[in-house]
C-alpha cells in the first residue's frame, strides 16, 4: 500500500487519475483509517488530503460555500454556519469529541455515506450540493440528496474528489434544527438524526415549507419529501404533526442494532420530528416579535 | 504488505526521525518508539480521549491518526506540556481531587491546555462540552470541571 501526503489540489486529481477505485482519500481519517485497517475499505494507494487549503473553509456571496476540507469543529465554531445554518452547526458539534472534530471533515462525514452520518441530515434541508472535481472533467454539481445512492454508497466517481458544499441562503421567518436521539449526551453516533427547516407564512400560524431530513432510520439518510408536501399550508396542530410523522415512519426501514431495537426507532422518531417542529416555530416567533 | 518508511516530526519541540509502517498510529510511534509512555492507550478507536495529543495545537485521539500523516509536523505530548498554564492545570486537577486511579489525566491535561489556550475563561457549559472527548471512569468529572474553573477564576493566563 502506498501512502501519499498531498499538498495540492491538482496533484490529488492527477492522482485519482492513475489509481482510480484503487484509492482512498483520507483526511482526519478519523472514520476511514478503521475501515481500511479492518479491511472493510481496500486501497493500494491511501491519498492523504488533510492540507489541501483549497478545498477548506467557509466563504458566502448569497451561497454559502462551505469547503469539503473543512474540519468539523470549525464548522461548529463557524458565525457564518451557526448564524445561518444552525443545524450543520449544532451537528458538526455533536459529531465525536473534540479530538475527532479538529480532524474530521464534512466532506468525509457526507462520502463515507454511513447510515447515522451526521451531517447529512442538516445538509440535505439545506438542500446542499456538492462539487465534485476531477482532472478529465472539471467540476461539476449534484445534489446532495441525488449523491446519496445506499449505506456507504455514493455517485462520487473514481477519478472525483467532493471539493465543496453549496447552501443557498434561508429565506425570511425561518429556523433549522438538527435533533438527535442518543443513549448518552457525547460520544454517541445517533440512534435517530432528524434535521427540519421550517418557514411559516406571513400569519406566522402556517407552514409556508418544511424540508425533513431522518438518518439513523433507513440504509442512509433521506429528505421525507411526502410529509413536507403534506405539511404545507398546514397549521403545525398535533394531529398534522402525527400524520406527517406516520408518513415520514413508512419510508423508513427500521434496523435493530447495538444502539436501539427497530421498534424503539419507530417510537421515538415521531417525538424527535415533533419536538423539531416546535423548536423551529418557537424560534421564528422570538425572531419575528 | 505494509511498507515502511521513515517520517520526521517535531514532538515536544525537538526534531524526531521514526519509522512508520503501514497505517500504524500516532500512538503507537508516541508509546513504543518515542517511549513517551504519558499518551495512554484506552479504547484505541478513538472513543475515550486518553491518548489525546496536540497536532499543530489540535487536540487529536493519537490512536485514530495515521502516524504518517503527521510527518513535517508539530505534535506535543503531555511530556511536552511544561508551560505556565500546563502547570497550573495539573496543580488544579490535584486540589480539586480531579484525579483518582490517573489513567484519564495525561489526555485530560492535554485537552485542557488546548481549551484555555485559545479561550482563557471558558464558563462551566464550555469546559463541559470540551471534556466531553474524555472518558473518566472515577471522578464522576465534577472534580475536574471544579479544577478548571479554579485556574480560570485564579486568573492570568500562561505565566
Amino acid at each position: 500500500m502506498e501512502f501519499l501526503s498531498l499538498t495540492s489540489l491538482d496533484e490529488v486529481l492527477e492522482k485519482l487519475e492513475s489509481f482510480g477505485a484503487d484509492a482512498a482519500l483520507v483526511a482526519g481519517g478519523t472514520a476511514i483509517r478503521h475501515q481500511l485497517v479492518s479491511g472493510q475499505i481496500k486501497a493500494k494507494a491511501v491519498l492523504h488530503i488533510e492540507l489541501i487549503g483549497e478545498a477548506q473553509g467557509i466563504s458566502s456571496n448569497g451561497v454559502t460555500r462551505l469547503g469539503a476540507l473543512t474540519n468539523l469543529r470549525d464548522i461548529a465554531e463557524s458565525v457564518e454556519i451557526v448564524k445561518r445554518f444552525p443545524s450543520v452547526a449544532q451537528a458538526a458539534g455533536k459529531c465525536g469529541g473534540w479530538q475527532t472534530q479538529s480532524v474530521a471533515t464534512v466532506g468525509g462525514n457526507v462520502c463515507g455515506a454511513a447510515p447515522n452520518a451526521d451531517l447529512l441530515p442538516p445538509l440535505l434541508v439545506q438542500d446542499a450540493e456538492i462539487e465534485l472535481t476531477s482532472r478529465a472533467r472539471g467540476s461539476r454539481t449534484l445534489a446532495l440528496s441525488d449523491f446519496l445512492l445506499d449505506a456507504y454508497k455514493t455517485a462520487r466517481a473514481p477519478d472525483e474528489m467532493a471539493s465543496a458544499f453549496l447552501m443557498p441562503a434561508p429565506p425570511a421567518r425561518s429556523a433549522d434544527i438538527y435533533v438527535r436521539i442518543q443513549r448518552r449526551s457525547a460520544m454517541e453516533r445517533p440512534i435517530i438524526g432528524v434535521a427540519l427547516r421550517l418557514t411559516l407564512d406571513d400569519s406566522l400560524k402556517k407552514v409556508q415549507e418544511v424540508r425533513i431530513a431522518v438518518s439513523g432510520a433507513s440504509a442512509v439518510a433521506f429528505r421525507a419529501t411526502e410529509a413536507e408536501t403534506l405539511l404545507a399550508g398546514q397549521t403545525p396542530s398535533k394531529d398534522a404533526l402525527r400524520a406527517a410523522a406516520d408518513v415520514i415512519q413508512k419510508r423508513c426501514t427500521f434496523r435493530t442494532d447495538a444502539r436501539a431495537s427497530a421498534s424503539y426507532r419507530a417510537a421515538v422518531l415521531p417525538r424527535a420530528f415533533a419536538h423539531a417542529v416546535s423548536e423551529c416555530a418557537t424560534a421564528i416567533t422570538d425572531i419575528s416579535s | 504488505m505494509a511498507t515502511t518508511e521513515s517520517i520526521t516530526a517535531t514532538v515536544n519541540g525537538r526534531v524526531e526521525t521514526f519509522d512508520v509502517s503501514g497505517l500504524e498510529c500516532l500512538m503507537d510511534v508516541l508509546r513504543d518508539k518515542l517511549h513517551l509512555s504519558g499518551t495512554k492507550e484506552g479504547c484505541r478507536e478513538g472513543e475515550c480521549g486518553a491518548c489525546t495529543v496536540l497536532l499543530d495545537g489540535k487536540p487529536i485521539n493519537s490512536c485514530a491518526y495515521i502516524a504518517r500523516a503527521a510527518g513535517g509536523r508539530e505534535i506535543e505530548t503531555i511530556e511536552g506540556l511544561q508551560d505556565g498554564l500546563s502547570l497550573r492545570i495539573k496543580q488544579a486537577l490535584v486540589e480539586a481531587s480531579g484525579i483518582q486511579c490517573g489513567y484519564c489525566t495525561p489526555g485530560i491535561v492535554v485537552m485542557l491546555s488546548a481549551l484555555l489556550r485559545r479561550i482563557e475563561t471558558p464558563d462551566e457549559a464550555l469546559i463541559r462540552e470540551a471534556l466531553s472527548g474524555n472518558v473518566c471512569r472515577c471522578t464522576g468529572y465534577s472534580q475536574i470541571v471544579d479544577a478548571v474553573l479554579r485556574v480560570v477564576q485564579n486568573g492570568a493566563p500562561a505565566a
